[in-house]
């Protein structure tokens, strides 16, 4: 009786570490729309800090979740590489993101997306949008 | 007030003539591979930066490293966190300019292959870099493409002894870039 026991803990618990691995192996991305956001921030603010001290602004930004609130200057669509530029007075925020959203030109948006860092703008991953014609301030 | 409008054309124009010699493609594309024993790894970055001066020949390019997409997850996570470090050393550069640089060259119909030479900066380390870059010219692009391969330990980069067979050594990088023609 006591064998038996043993033996079935002992495979459950094989089968929950094998899962686990495979679960661990085969993992799917960490989805940026559910994940607990680390900054709501402007785009203004955010290019801001990353142009007066970009490694400090790595520091703080990189690898975290924001929520960023601006206007859409541009829709990038080009081969493999899709996503939404917008603008303030000091830069611009890149987010790129798999599908482009039915946003218009020139209106008020809030994204949510992962930091990747600074380049020509600030850039923004796997990015989903949470709001749209926010009301200008 | 009309001095004002002369100047404010001179300047514009002057500031269109040299935004015309300087090509910028922000979303170019580097693949790398890694052919090691136990797995092939690939991961693709379309985020990449490059910008060719048509003037002097002089090429900048830079990418995010965060921006690299493997096929799992687990293996994305690793290259940032354990091997390359985005969080400390978000980006990788490449500085330098195309030898026995011909502007002629770069204004009409095409392709030709030209040697670009330059510093690399992979993981806060600067390694010297020379690609043949071939070129193709069209009507209104111009693309650039170009391999070469990379040695991890060049670049202070340590791979765990436990998984030294799922990793090559050696790294294929391809690049590839498209502008818009002035």
């Amino acid at each position: 009786m006591k064998v038996k026991i043993i033996l079935t803990l002992a495979l459950l618990g094989g089968v929950v570490i094998v899962g686990t691995i495979y679960y661990q192996f085969n993992k799917p991305r960490e989805n940026v729309g559910k994940a607990r956001t680390d900054f709501r921030i402007s785009v203004k603010e955010l290019v801001t800090s990353f142009l007066a001290n970009e490694s400090q602004a790595n520091e703080k930004f990189l690898g975290k979740i924001l929520e960023v609130d601006g206007k859409v200057i541009q829709l990038i669509e080009e081969e493999g590489s899709r996503g939404i530029l917008l603008e303030s007075s000091t830069g611009t925020v890149y987010c790129a993101c798999e599908q482009i959203p039915e946003i218009k030109i020139g209106t008020m948006v809030l994204v949510k997306g992962k930091c990747s860092g600074y380049l020509m703008d600030v850039v923004l991953n796997d990015c989903e949008l949470i709001k749209q014609n926010l009301n200008e301030d | 007030m009309k001095t004002k409008v002369v100047l404010f054309h001179v300047i514009y124009l002057m500031s269109m003539t040299s935004f015309a010699q300087r090509l910028i493609d922000r979303s170019g594309e580097v693949t790398f591979f890694s052919e090691a024993p136990v797995e092939n790894i690939e991961a693709v970055n379309k985020q990449a930066l490059c910008a060719m001066d048509l003037s002097n020949g002089n090429i900048a390019a830079s990418m995010l490293m965060k921006s690299f997409r493997f096929k799992k997850a687990l293996m994305e996570e690793h290259f940032n966190e354990n091997y390359v470090e985005s969080g400390k050393f978000p980006k990788s550069t490449f500085k330098g300019s195309i030898e026995n640089f011909d502007a002629t060259e770069f204004q009409e119909k095409g392709a030709f292959t030209k040697t670009a030479k330059g510093e690399i900066t992979i993981h806060g380390i600067t390694q010297p870099l020379e690609t043949e870059v071939s070129f193709r010219v069209d009507a209104d692009l111009i693309s650039a493409e170009t391999k070469f391969m990379l040695l991890i330990a060049d670049f202070d980069i340590k791979i765990p002894l436990a998984v030294v067979n799922n990793i090559a050594e050696e790294i294929k990088i391809n690049v590839s870039f498209q502008f818009s023609r002035p």
